[in-house]
């Protein structure tokens, strides 16, 4: 039996002002020093999969986006390009790269507002608002391209709901520009702000083995030199010769340079989609048939992978979600909060971690 | 009226302190709230501070389908919260749990159950200029004269 | 006995976590590795393991890789790294104790096969410790 001394137990949460969602963590201390960390779940549980068990795509559908209202758009593609993988549905080119824009769209403000979480929790309040600001010309182009700020249900086995419209592609093209100027200025100052880098250099170091054990995906695997995005096997982005971006640092300041860096390559890529838009239908239709599947894709937080078994009817019979939060959490807790050099630092680095709860727990 | 009371209901009407806690929703509706914050509709030049601490808020933003979690929980938050006070609900979930409701789901809506909601704003999400302008219009019909009304 | 003001019974939400279609699946594999029943090794994993190693429970055992393991019989068969860094059940101190015992049977003349077989029992016995 192994004794420790703890000094005090401190909860953090589930009303929080630095967590955007309720969640609770345990830290014991002696002194500054975190000895251990334990999330507490529980506050966020619906039982999605539950309900999901036995209801027609149709219905499965809005639910599946309704996991996460932070990247609606990713698990809605997920969703639907396994229900396309099990029917052996053809997707049109044009709906093909649409579809990619809104998913660049979507990963675009999910990252800004990761990095407006972290700078708020660094107490940053001025780069803070200046990237929550540029998160609201990202959710303007999304609307103008689907309809909805959150949960838009733009993607519809064998296309996308509707056609992109000329005035929105102008739109969209120009809004890219102001974006890329103001970001990369933004980007700048992050990178280069000395009190910036005392709070988040060398802070919460991921090393590579212990990210890969706990099996840590997206932006928090890619800043400790992970070379793994499940886009390198997408067949659309494959065509757009997509490489992944990666750091080798493993800390704070690595996880929101490379979602930094990563908003920028996505402005590159939804250049390439626009710029070489197909001519042609958005819609080729088809029917949900009979099958089994497990198929992944890259959310803004990493890997996300639906496993469904559908039967003829294009009833969903059993269904499985793994979302990136959970890896990612977990690795957090366990690796970087515990053995945490300051007491002060649990909240900005479990910030930068990018913890979605609701993704979480479902 | 009193003179007090007349200063009151101008201070209390140029200073809203809003706290949110999210019951169990897909956060769309976090996130729209956060989004409220940003520069263009710029929550503060209303006098509505996001504080997100009970202590010191007035309004309570509630949003989601109360999950178990928060059986307890919940009611000691609105508790902690000094009165005057209201709760608003923010989205479908609060009211009536949205597709969250079916058969075998944990969730147990509609929040009004646990405690009192003084309005809600339907939406799935709403807009953020929507959640804006339900706690201006809720802010005053609560706290004027609120000693008077006791 | 302490009480917590604040503290509440995680039992059932953890309970519910661990049955979920993922994490059962998993659960199922490793009782009949190991030869418990399902419900004893729900009730251990409950035990020891904390709500977000539950949630992670399926995705840590598909990162867990068998490292040089399949000209190793006894290694094969015990997966000492499974139970002990993958799913933390069993504290890394003790399994190396039951691995080198296993080794040193091997050493006395034990069959390879008949040492995995008693090392199997020594980790039930400690998980059910």
């Amino acid at each position: 039996m192994n004794r420790r001394t703890v000094d005090v137990s401190i909860p953090l949460g589930p009303v929080h002002p630095c967590f955007k969602e309720p969640a609770r963590i345990k830290c014991e201390t002696r002194g500054e020093y975190v000895l251990s960390a334990e999330v507490e779940l529980g506050y966020m549980k619906k039982g999605i999969e539950r309900i999901m068990k036995g209801r027609p795509w149709q219905e499965v559908m809005f639910l599946a986006e309704r996991v996460c209202g932070i990247c609606s758009v990713i698990h809605n593609m997920v969703f639907i390009e396994a229900m396309e993988s099990i029917s052996a549905i053809e997707v049109p080119d044009r709906a093909a790269m649409l579809r990619v824009v809104a998913n660049e769209l979507d990963r675009m403000q999910s990252h800004l507002l990761a990095n407006f979480s972290y700078c708020y929790t660094i107490e940053h309040e001025t780069l803070a608002m200046y990237l929550l600001d540029q998160r609201e010309t990202v959710m303007d182009m999304l609307e103008r391209l689907t309809g909805a700020r959150v949960t838009c249900a733009y993607i519809v086995p064998g296309g996308v709901r509707a056609d992109i419209l000329p005035d929105d592609m102008n739109f969209i093209t120009s809004g890219l520009r102001e974006l890329e100027k103001n970001i990369s200025r933004y980007m700048r100052m992050f990178e280069t702000a000395p009190l910036i880098g005392l709070r988040s250099r060398s802070i919460g170091n991921l090393t590579l083995e212990a990210a890969s054990r706990a099996h840590a995906v997206g932006p928090t695997a890619r800043a400790s030199g992970i070379n793994e995005d499940r886009r390198l096997f997408h067949p659309t982005y494959k065509r757009l010769c997509f490489q992944p971006v990666t750091r080798k640092e493993g800390d704070n300041y690595a996880r929101i340079m490379v979602r930094f860096q990563e908003v920028m390559q996505s402005i590159g890529i939804i250049r390439q989609c626009l710029s070489g838009l197909p001519h042609g239908k958005v819609r080729g239709g088809g029917t949900c048939s009979a099958g089994a599947v497990r198929y992944s894709g890259e959310a803004p937080r990493g890997e996300l992978t639906y496993e469904i078994t559908t039967d003829d009817a294009g009833r969903v019979v059993e269904i499985a979600i793994q979302t990136p939060s959970i890896m990612n959490i977990e690795v957090c807790t366990h690796d970087l909060l515990t053995g945490a050099e300051s007491i002060a630092d649990v909240t900005s680095i479990f910030v930068s971690c990018d913890p979605c709860i609701a993704c979480t727990e479902r | 009226m009193t003179l007090l009371q007349k200063i009151k209901n101008i201070v209390r009407s140029r200073s809203i302190h809003v706290c949110y806690v999210d019951v169990g929703s897909c956060n769309g509706c976090d996130i729209e709230v956060l989004a409220c914050l940003s520069p263009r509709y710029d929550i503060e030049q209303y006098g509505i501070v996001v504080h997100n601490n009970p202590r010191e808020a007035d309004i309570l933003l509630i949003i989601g389908a109360f999950t178990p979690g928060w059986e307890d929980k919940l009611r000691m938050v609105w508790d902690r919260i000094p009165a005057p006070k209201a709760a608003v609900a923010i989205g479908n979930c609060p009211v009536s749990g949205c597709c969250f409701n079916r058969p075998g789901s944990l969730v147990d809506p509609p929040v009004s159950k646990h405690i009192p909601v003084a309005a809600s704003v339907p939406g799935c999400p709403p807009r953020p200029t929507e959640i804006l302008s339900a706690i201006l219009s809720i802010a005053p019909t609560v706290f004027r004269d609120y000693e008077v009304n006791q | 006995m302490t009480v917590y003001i604040y503290e509440q019974d995680l039992n059932p939400m953890k309970f519910s976590i661990l049955t979920c279609p993922r994490q059962d699946r998993v659960v199922r594999l490793l009782a009949k590795e190991y030869g418990l029943s399902l419900q004893v090794m729900r009730k251990v994993m409950l035990g020891k393991l904390d709500m977000m190693l539950l949630e992670n429970l399926p995705a840590r055992y598909e990162a867990w890789r068998p490292e040089n393991m399949e000209d190793d019989v006894l290694l094969s068969s015990i997966k000492p790294t499974l139970l002990s860094v993958a799913i933390p059940i069993i504290p890394e101190r003790e399994m190396h104790r039951i691995m080198d015992n296993a080794r040193q049977a091997v050493a006395g003349g034990l069959t390879p096969k008949d040492a995995a077989e008693k090392a199997r029992k020594e980790i039930r016995e400690v998980i059910l410790a």
